[in-house]
């Protein structure tokens, strides 16, 4: 597939966008309650995979809320570490990586991320034919610990594939 | 010294013909002259004999062993008001060997040249020993009972032969509609196995997914589409538009709804349909967990408003429209480990989540009890701890219980409490392996569902997420793209040919039933032949079977004579069946 052409005004805005949205999540999300979502941090899907519903909910819902922040188009999910990877723990929107299992590599971005720094990158979204730009912020615990990351994501082809599939 | 196999001979459709085998070995589980002759073909008289009832579609398999040469035309004659399609099987590559599944309708006055057209466009593969067909015969309804002869003409290789089918149709007719549920399940766009294109919201997408829906139908089954995704996501066109928030939240624009679902459910998009042109029997609704209501207010006085004012909105909807056939499924398909939402809501894994099931049940039974002519029934799929839920209130809260195959087997008497109340059980479970000497895991499910007395059954994944090149083993795999053939619509396969002698199967035993005036006398032919005597037979009480979630589609390893027993006792269940509807 030919990759689209991606206008210069579109990836600076969607950039502005994504970086207010995700200094937003990363002040609001409660990072001691997404820190207890897994009820067994070792377990990360199949059938004995378990989250403590309050917390989950209480996650969720922010992570919800903050797309409303902002309009046109954008994704949110939450990773926490799993081994040498990332784990996706608390989704709203569909992402490139897969939600089950939702462990994977850790990208440079997200690794700035976990060391507490906000850093941008591009992904692409082969099957959907989707370019995305993506902001990766810390998730910190009342400690200042950082205890995940929250990924805002946005297609830079909103005009023709947009990611957040959520508005009805 | 093995005999010599004949150009041309027939077979049962149950029996998976060897396309690269020795001749002696077409099925190892036959005996090495089945090619001579077998339960339905005197290869020497070059006779085949079938039976069945009016309304039945009879059928069996034509081999022509590659030194015939290719199939140059096919016609019956003498048949009457008999019908006749021939369909060519294709072979996929299943464990490293190719095997015949799909099949490709020819049009019997040009077969040899579409026969030459399909194998041009077919998967190639080296080693091909023979080709089969299979060949369908209609019965039409008031055709008289008795003995009927035909010839069906096959001209292969420059040469004609001549078969005679001996058909005895039974003194009984079978209905037009399915006696059972036979629920084809898939999720989200019907061109998911190997479509290129299609996949938006359009008048082509919406004609090709109506193909499925009348396949189903063609073979007494039910298409049955999930219109959402694990986050909520909703395909384009599956729901009606929404507009507001809380308390204003409302249906703003039914078009879209209206237009992808009205044909199926006034019946319209099964017109000329064999299986009847009625409402599609059960449809999923679009409803979950982030829709109609946002999942941001779960918990507040919102999200109940959103979620009890459209789903009112939508009863009402229906009743004008006259939609008052079809069973509308509230079904939440989400589980914990798909990460999107907290609870497993269905395939439940622990007792603490069944409380997010009977909160939504009541809320949405809550919704709609101002239109009662308006079926909306609450769905679970149920499966680890099936046994306990049904004995709490979710056994009041829930009409329609799909539960693992493995999960039920265990449970007779959950089933039947279930049952006492007014609430449908469908098993699931896959469609039955490709590679295997012959179809019986297929055709026992209609079986299965009336030894169980439940309402149907389901094969979880009717499409699968292949495509030509990687169909897997075919346990959720039952249609195939057909526009490799240039067709728009799917391709059978020979598993869901199955499926339909094993629902006309079910014909049988529910009309032996209905006209003795309970199962016992049915219970007599299957104890004698299949060897399986009463209700209790066909569950696997106390046999601590695998246990049933999303990661284990289970095939039961059950010694019970159901699932051990030969394919010769199905047959025999099936004439005997019909000899005391004959009586009764």
């Amino acid at each position: 597939m030919r990759k689209p052409k991606i206008n210069a005004r579109v990836r600076r805005e969607t950039e502005e966008r994504l970086r207010r949205l995700a200094r937003a999540a990363s002040v609001l999300v409660d990072g001691d309650a997404f820190k207890a979502v897994p009820v067994d941090p070792a377990i990360n899907t199949g059938d004995d995979y378990r989250v403590d519903h309050e917390k989950f909910i209480a996650v969720k819902k922010t992570l919800m809320k903050i797309k409303r922040l902002e309009d046109g188009d954008a994704g949110i999910i939450t990773w926490r570490r799993f081994k040498d990877q990332a784990d996706i723990t608390v989704p709203v929107d569909s992402h490139p990586c897969a939600v089950r299992p939702g462990n994977h590599p850790i990208t440079p971005a997200m690794a700035e991320a976990f060391e507490g720094r906000t850093a941008v990158q591009e992904l692409d979204w082969p099957w959907r034919g989707c370019p995305i730009l993506s902001v990766c912020a810390p998730i910190r615990d009342s400690m200042d610990d950082v205890v995940g990351v929250v990924e805002v994501f946005a297609s830079l082809t909103p005009d023709r594939v947009t990611v957040d599939m959520l508005r009805y | 010294m093995p005999p010599r196999i004949p150009p041309l001979w027939c077979a049962d459709t149950l029996v998976a013909v060897d396309i690269c085998a020795a001749p002696e070995a077409v099925n190892p589980s036959e005996p090495a002259d089945f090619a001579l002759r077998n339960d339905l073909w005197d290869g020497p008289a070059g006779t085949v004999r079938l039976a069945g009832a009016a309304g039945e579609i009879v059928d069996f398999q034509l081999v022509l062993e590659k030194r015939t040469g290719q199939l140059e035309a096919v016609r019956l004659e003498g048949g009457g008001d008999l019908s006749l399609a021939v369909l060519q099987h294709i072979a996929v590559p299943v464990d490293g060997s190719f095997l015949d599944d799909p099949v490709v309708p020819l049009d019997p006055a040009r077969a040899g040249e579409a026969s030459t057209e399909i194998s041009r466009k077919a998967p190639r593969f080296p080693g091909r020993r023979r080709q089969c067909f299979l060949v369908e015969i209609a019965i039409p309804r008031g055709t008289k009972p008795g003995p009927r002869e035909a010839f069906l003409i096959v001209r292969a290789g420059g040469e004609e032969m001549r078969l005679k089918i001996a058909l005895k149709v039974h003194g009984f007719e079978l209905p037009e509609r399915a006696t059972c549920v036979a629920d084809l399940n898939c999720y989200s766009r019907a061109t998911g196995a190997g479509y290129q294109g299609g996949q938006e919201e359009s008048e082509r997408y919406r004609a090709i997914e109506r193909e499925h829906f009348r396949m189903a139908r063609e073979h007494l089954g039910l298409f049955h589409l999930l219109p959402y995704g694990h986050s909520g996501r909703i395909e384009d066109g599956y729901a009606p538009k929404l507009a507001g928030r809380g308390r204003s939240r409302k249906v703003a624009d039914w078009a879209p709804f209206d237009t992808h679902w009205g044909g199926y459910l006034d019946g319209s998009a099964f017109r000329g349909c064999r299986g009847g042109e009625h409402p599609v029997e059960y449809l999923y609704l679009p409803v979950n967990l982030n829709w109609p209501a946002y999942f941001e207010n779960f918990g507040s006085p919102g999200y109940e408003a959103e979620f009890r004012n459209v789903l009112g909105e939508m009863a009402r909807h229906f009743a004008e429209r006259g939609w008052k056939q079809t069973r509308f499924e509230v079904f939440f398909n989400h589980k914990t480990r798909w990460k999107y939402f907290p609870w497993d809501m269905d395939e439940i894994r622990f007792d603490r989540d069944n409380y997010a099931t009977a909160l939504f049940a009541r809320m949405a039974t809550d919704a709609v009890k101002t239109t009662p002519q308006v079926k909306f029934i609450n769905r679970i799929d149920s499966s680890w701890i099936f046994n306990k839920s049904a004995r709490t209130e979710l056994g009041d809260l829930i009409q329609l219980w799909v539960v693992n195959r493995s999960s039920q087997s265990e449970a007779p008497d959950e089933s039947a409490e279930l049952r006492r109340k007014g609430q449908a059980i469908w098993p699931y479970g896959g469609a039955g392996p490709i590679p295997a000497p012959n179809r019986l895991d297929c055709l026992r499910w209609p079986w299965l569902a009336w030894g169980r007395e439940v309402d149907g059954f389901v094969w979880w994944n009717a499409l699968g997420w292949g495509n030509w090149e990687a169909v897997g083993r075919g346990n959720d795999h039952c249609m195939y793209a057909g526009a490799r053939f240039g067709l728009s619509g799917p391709l059978a396969s020979l598993r869901l040919k199955t499926l339909r002698r094993g629902m006309q199967d079910h014909a049988y035993l529910t009309l032996l039933g209905r006209k003795a005036g309970s199962r016992a006398a049915a219970d007599a032919v299957v104890g004698r032949t299949i060897g399986s005597k009463d209700r209790e037979d066909w569950y696997q009480r106390g046999e601590g079977v695998e246990a049933g979630g999303a990661d284990i589609q289970t095939t039961s390893r059950t010694a019970k004579a159901w699932n051990t027993a030969p394919r010769s006792a199905w047959l025999a269940a099936r004439s005997e069946l019909a000899r005391a509807i004959e009586k009764a």
